[in-house]
């Protein structure tokens, strides 16, 4: 598969962010594309970088 | 504020660079006075724990040579605020207790905090990251961001609030969180 869904693109759609025309396209291409499932999970895991940050942010204003 | 690598910064302050030296100190002074804060030192001491660690530094940087081969900067960084923070707190003993007690006591104290010490650096750096970010981004880049990820706002009134689209919200999302983490990258070299 030579297209694939941005990063953006696969957020949006985790968070239940984008309208229900690109949300049919992404559950149906991730049936069929493990590159972008990869990256799916990659991004649950980028969660974790972000929950590091905001502890750390949250320490800065005490 | 300028977010460099540790070699470039601390090559920077031994030149005897004022501006580095600025940035060196208000690099390190909030890590420094939270250490102090774990260790239950006052705020004075805090303070002055600051003071020490930097006048140490100042002290050698004519001869301290950063070499990444030989340790971590952040090792040799917790050893000087340990060994000051000891010396606070060694001047606190009043003999009602015996001061080979008191000595361990504080040592056990300094030990324990320690092992924090990876995760307090870690989360510095996250914080002067944060801080770059917000110098390097677009305004509007680095408040969708932090409505999105740290604040934890739904997409949608994100991008009403910001009048952008979804779409444009996650992806200055994402240019955010690589930029952190090249910031991050480049900071613990």
């Amino acid at each position: 598969m030579n297209f694939h869904l941005s990063p953006a693109r696969l957020d949006a759609y985790r968070h239940h962010d984008s309208p229900a025309v690109s949300r049919a396209y992404c559950r149906l291409h991730l049936f069929f594309c493990s590159k972008c499932r990869m990256a799916l999970a990659s991004l649950k895991e980028s969660d974790k970088f972000v929950d590091q940050i905001k502890k750390a942010a949250l320490r800065d204003k005490k | 504020m300028a977010f460099t690598t540790n070699g470039t910064l601390l090559a920077a302050v031994k030149s005897g660079d004022e501006i580095s030296w600025e940035t060196f100190y208000n690099m390190y002074k909030p890590l420094i006075l939270l250490k102090g804060r774990d260790l239950h030192l006052t705020p004075d001491e805090r303070e002055e724990l600051v003071q020490n660690v930097m006048l140490s530094f100042f002290k050698s940087s004519g001869t301290f040579q950063y070499d990444r081969s030989k340790g971590r900067f952040r090792d040799y960084l917790r050893q000087v605020i340990h060994n000051k923070a000891c010396d606070l707190m060694l001047r606190r003993h009043d003999h009602e207790v015996p001061e080979e007690k008191f000595r361990s006591d504080v040592l056990e104290v300094l030990a324990q905090s320690d092992r924090h010490w990876e995760n307090e650096y870690q989360e510095h750096l996250l914080r002067q990251a944060l801080q770059e970010l917000r110098n390097t981004v677009s305004p509007l880049v680095f408040q969708a961001f932090s409505m999105l990820a740290l604040e934890n706002i739904p997409g949608r009134k994100v991008a009403e609030t910001l009048d952008i689209s979804t779409n444009a919200a996650y992806v200055y999302k994402h240019e955010a969180l690589k930029k952190l983490k090249q910031l991050i990258a480049e900071a613990e070299e």
